[in-house]
């Protein structure tokens, strides 16, 4: 009896937890809707055409959205957007071969996009499952067109190298989440916002300037035919604070700061936003006047928030899985799986589970991704070596599951995409040994002074095989460290080149100084919100060009206005 | 004479009272943005100079102060719902001298357009200030280093008779009030609501939509020839729009606009849902009408199609920029300019049609004419034109730029927000002096129809909208746009026997059609029927224009090549509720 009651027991806590997962909230109208018009669907139109439908699936985003801008004391930007866009995934075939199979000697000019309905924004029923019926009709015989171009592709090339399916079987789930409708207040930011912007006029090297503040709440509804039922909602806050200049030469410059939170509370408070306000307005006087990088090759530091955009760039896009399989792709690490890329102190994780790291909101945190499987830390890099790919449910070889990392904009169609990237290393120092090992290096090689990347705007990077397998990225905020014991010094019209093994092999030391970086990163899915947490890296030697420069002079008269008397008490950032 | 339905609804009031605190707003605009204008003006006109380069010779200012409201339903629901506003500045700024100057010269696909930002919604005169200063800059730099290239261009070529590139206007003083947003979003919101609900009765219609927009603009300009003005305009357009489907596959597409410049003009909530079920029930006689493969014989156009045949084949042809300069052979095809420039004193129209443009009347017999203005888009005194005397061309609207035929400016100068501006007509009236009733138009045409052995000729009530039509798709920035050839496709076609029976056909689209038609009208009728149409989307440059029913000797009809997919493979949600 007794060991009956203790197997029981934990039985029952598994029910319990798994009925509160279930009726956390009730399923929304839309939802429920969504569901009535797929079951309708898929029964009567499953066998209804020659090819069968094995797979249909329904995508809602709807998006409530509140943006607020104001430059120079003004507001300029004040409006609020609501809408619901359907996605459909409708597959013909079977889950070896179906209609979305690549068909190689031709370009898909629809960018992932094609149409998307929206739906009705109130909950009627019949109203939904009209657009949706309407939709469905359209997707499924769009499929079956296509099935027969991607059999006759088939029949005419080569083998493809990697035979492995176009769809993953996953198990459905079922999460209804309550819907997220964070609200903030509109009316008491936008003084706030007018007032702040007014800063800059102090300034009159400050060309453009502008605080802008917006506020998503993103609610995700998934429905598909192996009965998954999915609610699921994100509020993405941002305040995003930007100044820009133009040198004598014409060159550009811009510098930003953002702030990304979950939670109105945690926006930062009027005297931190200052505080940043004249720290960007310095740090622009300080690079109009710094001189011109020159074409340089030697040791480098990228700090933390700087090395995770690096990371982001050049190493999380080429571990996302569909670039494995394309026959377009460079496929860089296709065949690295088990190999060492990346020296073996660094390991790395991409794990969408994590909402918060040291209590600063992560954007790329989401429960389930826009196929319906469940978020869990992947293991992407162990010590060095490569063990898995960011798996949407197209499989390559060797990987025929999903590990929750398809993505997507509305309207678009899901491919792998980075969630919450996060860097480990075991050898770490602290920020200041880690200066004192540039410097190091310096006269090791050599060099006259070493680099100190503070911030990146991001970069390109070419995964395509038909283009060299290098990358830029583009700082914004660069320092020259010397060795000679002058201070360090900014320059301007810097770009990272490189290519992605190499430039890895070179990291010899990390900091201890882990730091997060929040984005939006835009590829062939649209744009989805994005994370990378990583401490600063010391790189052994990193090559640098010049950048490409705007010629347009700068303003040929002053600012109309009378300068406020600007405050004197800036501290730059070279320091730190 | 009246639009065929709204006639005798009773029309609703939605406005809002007006509140003395908007309206001190607006006058407190009115005071910021002209001084901000006027200063910075000032300072840039002197100011502006780079090291050998000219300075400006002409610099204008205008600020397009925005609200719209957008609300589009189906099957009784919201699908969006917005309300916006905006401020644009368009800046003007010239070097050279009147004869010659940067304009009128495409060197490349580069910097299309005017200059133009969007700037603070607050009447801060800083930062309002610090925005013109910048576009005034940006402007500046681009027109030096167009003028070179237009010189440049100018210098290894011979060409004759260029007319100059721009005209002094007369200094001219128009300030209006600015006008007030009106439209209540909640109200709206029921309406469309109600409209749309009615096509739940109608599974056959597979996708609806119906929408309503709302907008103000008010329009602030200044110029340094001592013009200044200011004008509001309101407009409102609702919209219908339906997709029908057979159990052949076929299908329907129907749909309606009405346009109109004061709220009180816009129908009804039961007048809306009467007008959608009209066309509801429209939409099924045609989904169980006729379909034919081809037609060459006589045709009828009345109402709206009348008035949509003369927009697109007699309007876009007398509007536009003159043809540019250009540096690039293959850009020459796509600014050609209008195409009747170069007819002035030929015949375009039969002997029997005079045609003016007029934008100083705001009523016609009675109807509110909404393409009446008091100010151009260009500080110009608008005038009436007589485009066409006894068929032949007279003139052509004139904005800002000269022809080579027509050189004198005549208050035609109209631009859409952050567009350029360019000559267009406004009230566009066509008179007719060979007039019958419309029933012994519709006995001529069974005549013509019986003496080349048709059984039967065809009326054609609606084409669809040319904005419908180029809407879509992509289009590069600064492009012209409705480059559409020949005539978009009807939308309501019926036969006509003999004994008076009419029968709709559907899926026919007309072939053949040029500018050269308009001389084939035989008659027209004694009616005069308003069309009221937007020259640009978005509530921007409206156009009444009025003409009677007409026949026409013969065009050429086929049916259209769609490619039709098959019926749908279930039944609408809607069939079985």
């Amino acid at each position: 009896m007794r060991v009956h009651k203790a197997i029981a027991l934990p039985l029952l806590l598994v029910m319990l937890v798994a009925a509160a997962n279930l009726y956390g909230a009730d399923a929304s109208p839309l939802l429920s809707a969504m569901k009535t018009e797929l079951d309708r669907s898929f029964a009567a139109l499953q066998y209804a055409e020659e090819v069968p439908m094995y797979y249909l699936s329904y995508h809602v985003t709807d998006t409530d959205k509140l943006d607020l801008a104001a430059s120079y004391g003004a507001l300029t930007t004040d409006s609020r957007s609501h809408d619901r866009i359907l996605g459909i995934d409708c597959r013909v075939g079977d889950y070896q071969l179906d209609n979305t199979h690549e068909i190689r000697g031709e370009y898909d000019f629809s960018f992932g996009g094609g149409s998307s309905p929206r739906l009705p924004l109130t909950d009627d029923e019949i109203a939904i499952r009209t657009v949706i019926w309407h939709a469905t009709d359209k997707a499924y015989k769009d499929a079956q067109e296509r099935y027969t171009k991607v059999l006759t592709n088939q029949q005419v090339l080569v083998e493809k190298e990697d035979t492995s399916a176009d769809f993953s079987q996953e198990e459905p789930n079922t999460y209804l989440g309550e819907p997220i409708t964070v609200t903030i207040d509109a009316e008491t930011w936008k003084p706030r916002l007018r007032q702040l912007s007014a800063i800059f006029k102090g300034y009159p090297f400050v060309e453009r300037s502008s605080l802008r503040l917006s506020r998503t709440n993103d609610n995700r509804y998934f429905v598909d035919s192996d009965g998954a039922m999915i609610q699921t909602g994100q509020c993405y806050i941002r305040l995003f604070i930007s100044c820009s200049g133009t040198c004598e030469d014409g060159m550009r410059i811009n510098r930003y700061q953002s702030f990304s939170t979950a939670v109105p509370e945690k926006l930062p408070d009027d005297e931190v936003i200052k505080t940043h306000i004249y720290r960007l307005i310095e740090e622009l006087k300080v690079l109009l006047a710094a001189p011109l990088a020159e074409p340089y090759t030697g040791p480098a530091i990228l700090v933390n928030r700087a090395a995770g955009v690096f990371f982001h760039e050049i190493f999380g896009h080429r571990i996302e899985g569909h670039r494995q399989k394309s026959e377009y792709e460079g496929q860089t690490f296709a065949r690295k799986v088990g190999k060492s890329i990346l020296p073996d102190f660094i390991s790395i994780h991409d794990d969408p589970t994590l909402s918060e790291f040291n209590g600063t909101s992560l954007r790329g945190h989401y429960l389930y991704d826009d196929e319906g499987v469940k978020a869990t830390p992947v293991t992407v890099v162990d010590k060095g070596m490569l063990k898995n790919f960011l798996m949407s449910r197209s499989p390559v070889e060797g990987f025929p599951h999903s590990n929750a990392h398809g993505r997507k904009q509305a309207g678009r169609s899901v491919v792998s995409r980075q969630g919450n990237l996060m860097i480990k290393s075991t050898n770490e120092f602290p920020f200041e040994t880690l200066k004192e090992m540039l410097l190091e290096e310096c006269e090791k090689q050599n060099k006259p002074y070493g680099l100190m990347f503070h911030d990146i705007s991001g970069g390109f990077t070419m995964t395509g095989r038909y283009g060299p397998q290098s990358f830029k990225v583009l700082p914004l905020l660069v320092y020259r460290y010397y060795t000679d014991g002058r201070p360090p010094e900014a320059i301007r019209g810097v770009d990272i080149v490189g290519t992605p093994l190499t430039s890895f092999a070179r990291i010899t030391a990390t900091g201890d100084d882990y730091d997060i970086f929040n984005g939006t990163c835009g590829a062939e899915s649209g744009w989805v919100p994005v994370s990378a947490v990583s401490p600063s890296i010391f790189v052994s030697e990193v090559e640098v060009e010049k950048k490409a420069k705007e010629q347009e002079k700068p303003p040929i008269l002053k600012p109309p206005y009378q300068p406020v008397e600007p405050k004197s008490i800036l501290i730059g950032r070279g320091e730190k | 004479m009246r639009r065929t339905v709204f006639t005798g609804i009773l029309l609703v009031g939605i406005a809002l009272l007006l509140a003395g605190a908007s309206n001190q707003a607006t006058a407190q605009s009115t005071e910021v943005l002209f001084k901000v204008m006027a200063d910075e003006l000032e300072r840039n006109l002197g100011g502006l100079e780079m090291e050998g380069l000219e300075s400006p010779y002409f610099l204008s200012y205008t600020i397009d102060d925005y609200q719209t409201l957008n609300v589009k339903g189906s099957l009784g629901t919201l699908t969006s719902s917005r309300l916006d506003r905006g401020r644009y500045l368009t800046v003007d700024i010239r070097v050279g001298d009147y004869s010659l100057d940067n304009t009128n010269f495409v060197g490349d696909f580069r910097g299309l357009g005017p200059d133009y930002a969007q700037i603070a919604l607050d009447n801060d005169y800083d930062a309002l200030r610090n925005q013109i200063y910048l576009l005034t800059d940006r402007a500046y730099k681009g027109v030096l280093k167009a003028l070179s290239k237009k010189k440049a261009y100018l210098q290894s070529r011979v060409i004759s008779d260029r007319p100059d590139d721009f005209v002094k206007l007369p200094a001219n003083r128009f300030l209006d009030k600015a006008e007030r947003f009106d439209a209540d979003q909640e109200r709206v919101e029921e309406l469309v609501i109600a409209a749309s609900a009615v096509l739940k009765d109608y599974p056959e219609v597979v996708s609806s939509a119906v929408k309503v927009e709302a907008g103000i603009i008010n329009q602030y300009f200044i110029n340094s020839t001592g013009s200044r003005s200011l004008r509001g305009d309101h407009t409102y357009a609702v919209e219908l729009s339906l997709d029908g489907k057979n159990s052949e596959g076929e299908d329907v597409s129907l749909a309606e606009r009405l346009i109109v410049n004061e709220f009180a003009a816009l129908p009804s909530e039961d007048g809306l849902v009467t007008w959608v079920k009209e066309n509801a029930e429209k939409m099924k006689a045609f989904l169980a009408g006729d379909t034919i493969d081809d037609y060459i014989g006589p045709v009828i156009l009345t109402g709206d199609a009348a008035g949509e045949f003369f927009r697109q084949l007699f309007a876009k042809n007398i509007s536009g920029a003159p043809a540019p300069l250009c540096g690039d052979e293959r850009l020459a095809a796509m600014f050609a300019g209008p195409e009747f420039a170069n007819k002035i004193n030929r015949r375009v129209l039969p002997a029997f049609f005079d045609v003016y443009s007029d934008p100083t009347i705001d009523k016609l017999d009675g109807l509110p004419l909404i393409g009446h203005y008091e100010v151009d888009d260009a500080g110009g005194v608008p005038q009436r034109v007589q485009l066409v005397e006894k068929g032949k061309l007279k003139s052509l609207p004139i904005g800002i730029a000269p022809t080579k035929k027509v050189k004198e400016p005549n208050g035609h100068a109209r631009g859409a927000v952050s567009k350029e501006v360019t000559a267009k007509p406004a009230n566009l009236i066509f008179e007719s002096n060979d007039q019958v009733s419309y029933d012994k138009l519709k006995q001529t045409l069974i005549e013509l129809c019986q003496d080349i052995d048709l059984p039967y000729g065809l009326i054609i009530r609606k084409i669809r909208d040319l904005n419908a039509s180029t809407g879509g798709g992509f289009r590069f920035y600064g492009m012209p746009s409705g480059d559409q050839k020949g005539l978009t496709v009807p939308l309501e076609v019926y036969k006509i026997y003999p004994d008076g029976r009419e029968v709709p056909v559907r899926g026919l689209e007309f072939t053949n059609v040029t500018a050269r038609i308009l001389r084939d009208i035989l008659q027209t009728d004694d009616q005069r029927h308003l069309y009221n149409y937007l020259i640009a989307n978005d509530y921007e440059m409206p156009v009444s224009l009025v003409c009677p029913s007409i026949l026409v000797e013969e065009m050429e009809l086929k049916k259209a090549e769609v490619k039709t997919q098959k019926p749908p493979l279930l039944p609408s949600p809607l069939a079985d509720k």
